[in-house]
């Protein structure tokens, strides 16, 4: 489970008091059980060419804070109750900003009351002594928006959190090419929109050629109006028109920069696009005319998605969510066969996949599974899905089902078609399909092998290495078998177990011993083996080890040590097992 | 599995009348497979494992245990223990759970080396390069209480460290759900240690059975170590109680190792290779009464199993007459 924060509580089956627009997917006209095989958009490539294409909506949430408290005090579709809504109190959340508990945000009820950010916390009490006053959790306030980004990759593989100011919530959706599966981008944002609005949030959204136009705009143009609506953009030229009447802060400024600029007489960005580029630069640095020229689009601004863009996916929306596991490997198989179809018409097999299953209440799953060698068998991929969902049992709550499920393949590698030698490899295909599997089930950490390394230390000699990060060398000799060796036990304790051992002398070996309560007379014995921690790995070495082969009276074989040495090392030397022959 | 893919054209029937020995009795198996298959065709029935897979047998080196361990009537070439099977290896204590664990290692790559030399014709020597990769799987509490398998001692088993690969699964169930997943898979594994605790419910008469089942059919050799396990019922093909031994340090490896000096003073202080007391308990279709425990020694050099002592009635540990034994056997 790469993620499972704990985004939406689960919606109420039937709203009470609805009078808003219910939670229905008939609401809007959603491509119902279409299924439509994506290939990502290209995250940059081709920017320079196309930059007329790119289209951008950026998603301001202004009440995220307070939205979060609302959510979790009634539910989380208060926004759709109107008695509830009505009842909002004033509430806002404090900081401390320079040694004084400041306002950082407030809820709209609070906006109403001549409150602003930046007013210190006693002159609101004194004002409004009755209002709700919160300590800022900025914490989990990141956590919820991480939540709807994950949410929001319904829309697009592209979702940035945009991070230009601090304290501001904000998404950045980079739709090109997505928008069409959702019946035009205005109907994209009017979904995404109304969807966070039915979950409780406060959300603007802009579109716009540009991520800067599209920040500016979800931010100051409809700042009266009401929430969820969306501004668009159509075009390069018709930024500047829309964006000149906006203030300055909305270029993404610096305070500091905002009020300098504001001496001079420059409020709005048509007053400062007007004025000569050269004194500005001199004065106000280079800062000032790059924000202006991205916003504009005479520079390039490349958005940086959370999650790595998949080279290829499959997804289908669902008209009825789905619950059942043998429903979710249905549709899982179903889409695994559209993307080998996909992947053998570009020649690729997949090293690693994703499945992203979105539950209706906003929560999304990303499970992975890698494969050991490229693959583009729909069987295998289900199989290999299979285990992962049988891994899970415990962690996965399908609630009240899942909307729209997804297949990425995140990884890829070149597979020629139906690549097989004359030297067994069918053989190989079981074994490096078995792996898979069993990586997929008990998780790739708990498979390894062992690697030797060239030390004397018992506990380093061997490496654990994940079994699928080995690498066979056909021609890899068997010199090491040459030196077969008694010396090392078989079985070794990952920490020395302390036994209580008597020596006939000093620095001889133990005559008797006792190891998990049970006394054990030596008979043979071999030794010493002096190992000595390498003074020149850490600063402060262990003590010397003399390492003995006892056999016991019974017959069994024990490798066990002294740590220290008499008289040079400690006074009282401590005796340990490190291990078992056999 | 899809029953049918294993049945090869029954172009035996052509074949000379003076193949060989081992060939004859594979044929013969192989005939008896067919004839199952048109059987149940006949029938209208589906073909059970049963029907279509055959016993593969490889000898584990001593000549004694192979005669007890394969029925009577078989030729001497076909005698040995059973290859695509599950076998089990109990220890009592705790102390000893190397020993299981060494006799239950030196018994895999035995029956995984016979079984390449019988079907492709090649030695897997020194090493263990051309067999593919063992599986061990040990949850974590195994590993905590017995110690892990460490690699620098693993060569003495002929087992090179990259060529263990090391399951943890978190539950009991996860480890028989990855032992049923190997113990289904041809070829990927030369042989499977399950290593467990006592007699869980999870690893009972069915559940064995099952494995045992997929390990015929997959041909992949099962070894189920249980650690401080009693004598219960399985649907192992053998079980086999190792209890330790105290190594004999005169015989041919001793010789490897101190070179040639035979009669060394000290020699009787030191330790030898492995050596284990067996006691097959459970055999199918052997005579019980002759199973009396024996003193095997593994041969590092060899990589093979040598008797150290013959059966005696009583089961003994002290070797106090086993170097005449052996100084018998070895003669």
């Amino acid at each position: 489970m790469t993620n499972a924060l704990p985004f939406l509580p689960n919606l109420p089956d039937h709203p009470q008091g609805t009078t808003g627009p219910t939670i229905k997917r008939e609401q809007k006209p959603m491509p119902d059980a279409e299924l439509e095989l994506v290939s990502a958009p290209p995250a940059k490539a081709e920017s320079a060419t196309s930059k007329e294409t790119r289209r951008y909506l950026a998603i301001h949430l202004p009440t995220l804070p307070t939205d979060r408290i609302s959510r979790l005090q009634g539910n989380a579709c208060w926004r759709l109750n109107a008695k509830q809504a009505d009842q909002e109190r004033p509430r806002i959340v404090v900081a401390k900003i320079k040694n004084a508990i400041r306002l950082v945000h407030l809820n709209e009820q609070a906006t109403q009351l001549s409150l602003s950010a930046g007013m210190s916390l006693t002159d609101a009490k004194a004002a409004y002594p009755d209002i709700d006053v919160l300590q800022q959790d900025r914490e989990a306030d990141q956590l919820l928006l991480n939540a709807i980004a994950d949410w929001c990759d319904r829309y697009t593989p592209l979702v940035a959190i945009d991070h230009a100011m601090q304290d501001h919530y904000g998404l950045m959706l980079d739709i090109t090419g997505c928008a069409h599966l959702f019946g035009g981008e205005a109907a994209l944002a009017k979904d995404l929109l109304a969807r966070l609005f039915h979950q409780g949030f406060a959300a603007t959204g802009a579109l716009a050629p540009t991520p800067g136009a599209a920040w500016a705009l979800s931010r100051f143009k409809n700042k009266n109006s009401d929430y969820n609506g969306c501004v668009k953009i159509k075009t390069v030229k018709d930024i500047e028109p829309a964006l000149s009447s906006l203030p300055l802060a909305a270029l993404r400024l610096t305070t500091d920069s905002v009020s300098a600029l504001a001496r001079l007489g420059l409020r709005s960005i048509g007053q400062l696009s007007l004025q000569p580029r050269a004194p500005l630069a001199r004065r106000f640095g280079r800062e000032i005319l790059y924000k202006l020229d991205q916003a504009m689009g005479a520079i390039e601004e490349a958005i940086s998605p959370r999650r790595p863009v998949a080279e290829l996916m499959a997804e289908r929306r669902l008209a009825e969510p789905i619950s059942l596991e043998t429903d979710i490997e249905q549709v899982t198989q179903r889409l695994a066969r559209h993307l080998s179809e996909a992947m053998e018409r570009k020649g690729i097999g997949a090293r690693q996949f994703q499945l992203c299953l979105f539950r209706v209440d906003g929560r999304t799953f990303y499970l992975e599974a890698g494969t050991s060698r490229a693959e583009r068998d729909s069987q295998i991929i289900t199989r290999l899905f299979r285990e992962r969902f049988a891994s899970l049992q415990d962690d996965f709550d399908a609630g009240y089902g899942f909307e729209t499920i997804r297949l990425c393949v995140l990884s890829s590698e070149r597979l020629e078609l139906n690549e097989t030698s004359f030297l067994g490899s069918a053989k190989d295909d079981e074994a490096s399909q078995l792996m898979d599997r069993l990586a997929a089930r008990i998780g790739v950490e708990n498979i390894t092998r062992g690697s030797l390394e060239n030390t004397h230390l018992p506990e380093s000699a061997e490496r654990k290495i994940p079994a699928n990060q080995y690498i066979e060398r056909p021609d890899q000799a068997d010199d090491h078998m040459d030196d077969i060796t008694l010396t090392r036990p078989l079985r070794l304790f990952a920490l020395p177990e302390a036994i209580d051992a008597i020596a006939s002398v000093p620095d001889g070996p133990p005559i008797r011993f006792r190891w998990r309560k049970i006394l054990h007379t030596v008979t043979k014995v071999e030794g010493p083996e002096r190992i000595s921690d390498q003074w020149w790995a850490k600063p402060f070495p262990r003590q010397t080890r003399d390492y003995f082969r006892i056999e016991d009276d019974q017959g069994c074989r024990y490798w066990l040590f002294r740590e220290g040495l008499y008289e040079r090392g400690t006074d009282r030397p401590k005796w340990f097992l490190h291990g078992l022959f056999a | 599995m899809p029953a049918h893919a294993a049945i090869p054209v029954p172009d035996f029937f052509r074949r000379s009348q003076s193949a060989q020995n081992v060939m004859a009795k594979s044929d013969a198996d192989k005939i008896r497979a067919y004839l199952n298959r048109s059987i149940a065709g006949i029938e209208k029935r589906t073909v059970t494992l049963q029907d279509i897979q055959t016993q593969i047998r490889v000898p584990i080196g001593i000549a004694e245990i192979d005669s007890i361990l394969s029925s009577s009537r078989q030729t001497t070439a076909a005698q040995g223990i059973i290859a695509n099977a599950l076998h089990e290896i109990r220890v009592e204590r705790g102390l000893e759970a190397a020993n299981g664990a060494g006799f239950a290692l030196c018994m895999g790559l035995t029956i995984a080396r016979a079984l390449l030399r019988k079907q492709t014709g090649k030695t897997a020597h020194l090493g263990i390069k051309p067999l593919a990769p063992v599986f061990w799987i040990a949850d974590d509490f195994t590993r905590s209480e017995y110690g892990d398998f460490y690699g620098p001692g693993l060569k003495a088993y002929g087992i090179a460290p990259e060529n263990l690969i090391r399951i943890h699964p978190k539950n009991r169930e996860e480890t028989l759900w990855v032992a049923g997943e190997i113990a289904a898979t041809r070829g990927a594994a030369s042989f499977c240690l399950i290593e467990i605790r006592g007699h869980p419910k999870e690893f009972d008469l069915t559940t064995t059975r099952r494995l045992m089942l997929r390990a015929q059919a997959s041909g992949t050799p099962i070894i189920l170590l249980r650690q401080s396990g009693q004598e219960e019922a399985s649907a192992a093909a053998t079980r086999w109680h190792v209890s330790p031994a105290s190594s004999c340090n005169t015989g041919r490896n001793a010789r490897n190792k101190i070179g040639k000096h035979q009669t060394h003073p000290l020699m009787h202080q030191f330790i030898g290779p492995p050596a284990f007391t067996v006691h097959l308990e459970k055999c199918r279709g052997a005579n019980a009464n002759q199973m009396t425990p024996w003193k095997i020694e593994w041969n590092p050099h060899d990589q093979c199993f040598a008797l150290l002592a013959k059966p005696s009635r009583s089961p003994s540990r002290h070797n106090g007459s086993d170097h005449q034994a052996r100084a018998k056997t070895h003669a």
